[in-house]
């Protein structure tokens, strides 16, 4: 603060041309140090839910499904917590529209593009349950492996597999959450979309719920240093689209692998539009 | 001297109109050289799916091994064509 409050009252003699320059850097360096502090804090807090899940392990045989929702849970409101943190030191700004589509128990299967690393914690702060997808490094996360085995979430290694798992799932009316595009995405666009999500809707009946989210300006990409911020308080929007009904994709002349690929396409499509109508707003 | 009962080419007809009707890919995409997951962006469940086609319209059995081994529409001919004509008589 001592540093910031000098630059402020620097007098002019000191250099004209030095001012501009030195405010923006301590400006930044405020930044990087508050960013610094939320991952600090996204990591003792994964230490501290993985101790007040642990227990939960000693639960008989049998309860593993209500001990899965109960530390979901658990996860929900510390990504509230944390999401709320992020918010108090300055860092993001979210906004959701349409949230009412993600209340109630009825399973979804909620899919969501990737533009930054948080994604999933906005997601699943807002989701009452949700089984998502993890890659196998963070099921080996020494803090984070605790919590992810207990809350059943589903490892990324098997395709086949991991379609009939979230099937499943939804069968015994869970909700799921995924990224079509299986990683982050990249600046400013989209991937290609896997079709996993058209299959897993397909098999099971549910409807996908679209998530668009769009952050400006972009941080948090994947790649990019945890310390390169952007200048000012990233704005996250989540706007959540009508629910798509993929029985209308499937009738007796087409074949699954078909209505995957048009469903797919058809979210692709959805996504490019919106992120693009979101562009020209702004 | 043994005669094959089914050509190469009389396969690669049956695979391609199986690709075309199950995938939704045109006539000209399939090519010997067509790459399965690069070319005609096949994947791992479309493989699977493929294999169950196979197995019901062309009488192909194909194990989860000998499907992780195919790349092309040249490897599935090839198998298809050395399984359908030794299974014979």
């Amino acid at each position: 603060m001592a540093s910031t409050s000098e630059v402020a009252t620097a007098p002019a003699s000191s250099g004209a041309a030095s001012r501009p320059a030195r405010a923006p850097a301590v400006a930044r360096g405020w930044r990087v140090l508050r960013t610094g502090v939320a991952f600090f804090t996204f990591g003792v807090g994964a230490i501290v839910v993985g101790g007040i899940v642990w227990p939960l392990r000693l639960l008989p045989e049998g309860t593993s499904a209500r001990r899965e929702v109960t530390v979901q849970r658990v996860v929900r409101a510390a990504f509230r917590l944390f999401a709320w943190w992020m918010f108090s030191l300055g860092l993001i700004r979210v906004s959701w529209i349409g949230a009412d589509r993600l209340r109630g128990r009825a399973p979804r299967l909620v899919v969501a593009n990737h533009p930054t690393l948080i994604d999933v914690v906005l997601l699943l702060a807002q989701l009452p349950q949700a089984d998502c997808i993890v890659k196998t490094a963070a099921r080996r996360n020494p803090f984070m492996r605790s919590t992810v085995t207990a809350a059943g979430y589903l490892a990324n290694d098997d395709g086949d597999a991991l379609v009939d798992a979230c099937a499943e799932r939804i069968a015994r009316g869970r909700s799921v959450v995924l990224f079509p595009e299986g990683t982050r995405s990249p600046r400013g666009a989209l991937r290609r979309f896997q079709r996993g999500a058209a299959h897993i809707a397909l098999k099971s009946g549910c409807p996908i719920v679209p998530v668009v989210i769009t952050c400006r300006p972009p941080t948090l990409l994947k790649g990019q240093p945890w310390h390169h911020v952007p200048d000012r308080r990233a704005c996250f929007v989540l706007r959540v689209g009508e629910p798509i009904d993929p029985a209308q994709y499937l009738d007796a002349e087409t074949t699954v692998p078909v209505a995957a690929r048009r469903l797919t396409a058809d979210l692709q499509t959805l996504y490019e539009r919106q992120l693009r109508a979101d562009e020209g707003h702004t | 001297m043994n005669q094959p009962e089914v050509s190469k080419d009389e396969i690669f007809k049956r695979l391609r109109d199986l690709l075309v009707e199950g995938f939704e890919l045109r006539d000209e995409q399939i090519v010997p050289t067509a790459r399965l997951i690069d070319d005609l962006e096949l994947d791992s469940l479309d493989l699977v799916d493929f294999a169950v086609r196979l197995e019901q319209q062309v009488d192909l059995e194909i194990a989860e091994d000998e499907l992780k081994g195919i790349k092309t529409v040249q490897d599935i001919v090839d198998l298809a064509y050395q399984k359908l004509n030794t299974a014979r008589p």
